[in-house]
């Protein structure tokens, strides 16, 4: 029986890494329902490899993954998908020769025998991100860097996430855009979804539950309430 | 000017052929990114397969084939056409792994090599007569040129088979696949099978290699070991080479292309009496070093 918790995603004493190079050294972190969370750290510090372990997109080589208290390490990607637990990837990732439509439509792979829902769900993500209801026809490769982003979001709502993982949404647009993005996150949280935000822009604090400071592999600081806002202790994390 | 619209005539007939068998390559090229050069094979085994129906199993004999057959045996073909394909990803080409495009098209022509021996030995290399769904044909009105119906039937057979194609490609699995050709990790985030997607190009390309495999003894009327391969594989090729490699309209326009430039070349021999050897896979030469000297993406493809 999986213990009764009150948190969606736990990682536990994580370790991962690539090949015969150690990544995560006991990455540890827990995420409530509805909350966002941010991972701020340096280049390398392994925030992606930590948010890949949870997607299933890397094995982890000790500790645990837990969902909704349930114990689910070594996942696949299409099962953690099925489970609601979605990422937007580094990079946007958007398929360049196919229009916003259909990549909204192969969001949808793991939702495809309910067409009424995705039906909604497109409604509803064109809704949220309305530059993209412009230009549903339009290619994906021939959008702006800002609304690639917003794609890619809309890509993984598709999927009915109730974890969102958004892996460096921030990287190379406009604070303006930017703004934009982080409050589509803060409005899925408040509609229940749990977003987990992988940053480099301590900006993205301002809309957070929770923030987690990683370093070389592990978690060294965890934030919150007034401590997001504490611009004094988060430029200390970042001096070591 | 008869004869030269007996040229278009029967370079459209080769042409569709061309393009079946190209629209399988192109569509394991942008699924995989691999040429395959067993494609061909994968048109000649199941039209063995499809004899083998229509004879009753008489592999050596001269047991004629039974036209009435030609329908049930056509899709008993399409179906070792898709399970080859299938089988020739999953045993070989996946445990390849990422490897250069020279090592996947030797492992391929391998294949294609296996696949013609394993033929010789069961069928013998001789020629089966191998029937065609319609026989006889009519005059074209205000000509005398007579076109065979075989050559409306594969016409019509390339048309529901871009129908059916295009029909796929809006549908879920459709969709996914070019989206795994095009990024496989970022839809594999989106929970698309990846590999499965990539198994599911292979077989539709067999059984669009059957098809032409069908179609194509039935041009001829016989089958022999290795047909496709020798006749169809190379124009083919040069074909999607031509239409853009990953483009499913360009196969289909770069094998009517090559078609008729295949037939208009054999008339231009016969009229002026050149002495050229096999002047239809020159013409073919031809067009692809042209292709590769002046626009190697080909009509349609995109620059890489
Ligand atoms: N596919 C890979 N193969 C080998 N090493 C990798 C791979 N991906 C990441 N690494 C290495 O793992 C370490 C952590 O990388 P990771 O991408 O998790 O960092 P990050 O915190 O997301 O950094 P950034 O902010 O630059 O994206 C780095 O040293 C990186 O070089
Ligand atoms: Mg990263």
């Amino acid at each position: 029986m999986p213990e009764q918790t009150k948190e969606m995603v736990e990682l536990v004493d994580l370790r991962a890494g690539y090949g015969a190079l150690p990544v995560l050294h006991g990455f540890s972190i827990a995420v409530a329902p509805g909350e966002v969370a941010v991972l701020l750290g340096l280049n390398g510090a392994g925030k992606s490899t930590a948010v890949k372990v949870l997607c299933g997109a890397v094995a982890a080589t000790g500790g645990s993954v837990r969902y909704r208290g349930e114990e689910i390490t070594g996942c696949s990607t299409a099962g953690c998908v099925q489970k609601g637990i979605v990422m937007v990837p580094e990079g946007r990732r958007v398929f360049g020769g196919l229009s916003v439509e259909r990549n909204l439509q192969v969001g949808s792979w793991t939702q495809r025998g309910n067409r009424g829902w995705v039906e909604a769900q497109r409604a509803h993500v064109y809704e949220v991100l309305p530059r993209l209801a412009e230009r549903r026809d339009q290619l994906a490769g021939t959008l702006s860097g800002g609304e690639q982003q917003m794609l890619a979001i809309g890509r993984g709502l598709m999927a009915n996430p109730s974890v969102l993982v958004i892996d460096e949404a921030s990287l190379g647009l406009a604070p303006v855009i930017v703004r934009e993005i982080l409050k589509i996150a803060r409005n899925l949280a408040e509609e229940g979804t749990t977003v987990i935000l992988v940053e480099q822009n301590v900006g993205a604090l301002e809309v957070a539950d929770v923030g987690f400071f990683v370093d070389q592999g592990v978690v060294t600081a965890t934030l919150r309430g007034k401590e997001l806002a504490d611009g004094e202790l988060i430029r200390s994390l970042y001096l070591g | 000017m008869e004869t030269w619209i007996e040229v278009v005539v029967f370079g459209l007939q080769r042409g569709a052929i061309f393009g079946l068998v190209g629209l399988g390559l192109a569509l394991v090229y942008k699924a995989t990114r691999i040429l395959n050069f067993a494609q061909g094979e994968l048109g000649t085994v199941p039209a063995f397969a499809a004899l083998m129906v229509m004879t009753g199993f008489e592999t050596v004999g001269d047991e004629v084939a039974d036209r009435g057959l030609l329908l049930p045996a056509t899709v008993v073909a399409v179906l070792v056409g898709a399970l080859l394909g299938v089988l020739l990803y999953v045993v070989v080409i996946r445990p390849l792994g990422k490897v250069s495009p020279v090592t996947s098209l030797v492992a391929t022509a391998g294949v294609a090599l296996l696949l013609t021996t394993i033929e010789i030995n069961v069928f013998e290399a001789r020629a089966r007569r191998f029937p065609r769904p319609v026989n006889g044909g009519f005059d074209l009105p205000g000509t005398d040129v007579i076109v065979d119906w075989h050559t409306v039937v594969i016409l019509a057979a390339l048309a529901g088979v871009a129908l059916a194609l295009a029909a796929f490609f809006r549908s879920a699995p459709g969709v996914a696949l070019l989206a795994t050709a095009e990024d496989p990790f970022a839809a594999e985030l989106q929970g698309v099978p990846v590999e499965r997607m990539r198994a599911l190009a292979w077989g539709a390309a067999g059984a669009l290699g059957a098809l032409a495999g069908v179609l194509g003894a039935g041009v001829f009327e016989s089958l022999t070991p290795g047909l496709v391969t020798s006749t169809f594989m190379i124009p083919a090729f040069t074909g999607v080479v031509l239409g853009g490699i990953t483009s499913m309209v360009g196969a289909v326009v770069g094998g009517f292309a090559l078609g008729i430039v295949s037939q208009a070349a054999i008339q231009i021999v016969t009229t002026y009496e050149l002495d050229v050897p096999g002047p239809p896979q020159l013409a073919v030469l031809v067009v692809l070093l042209a292709v590769l000297l002046m626009r190697p993406q080909g009509l349609l493809g995109r620059s890489a």
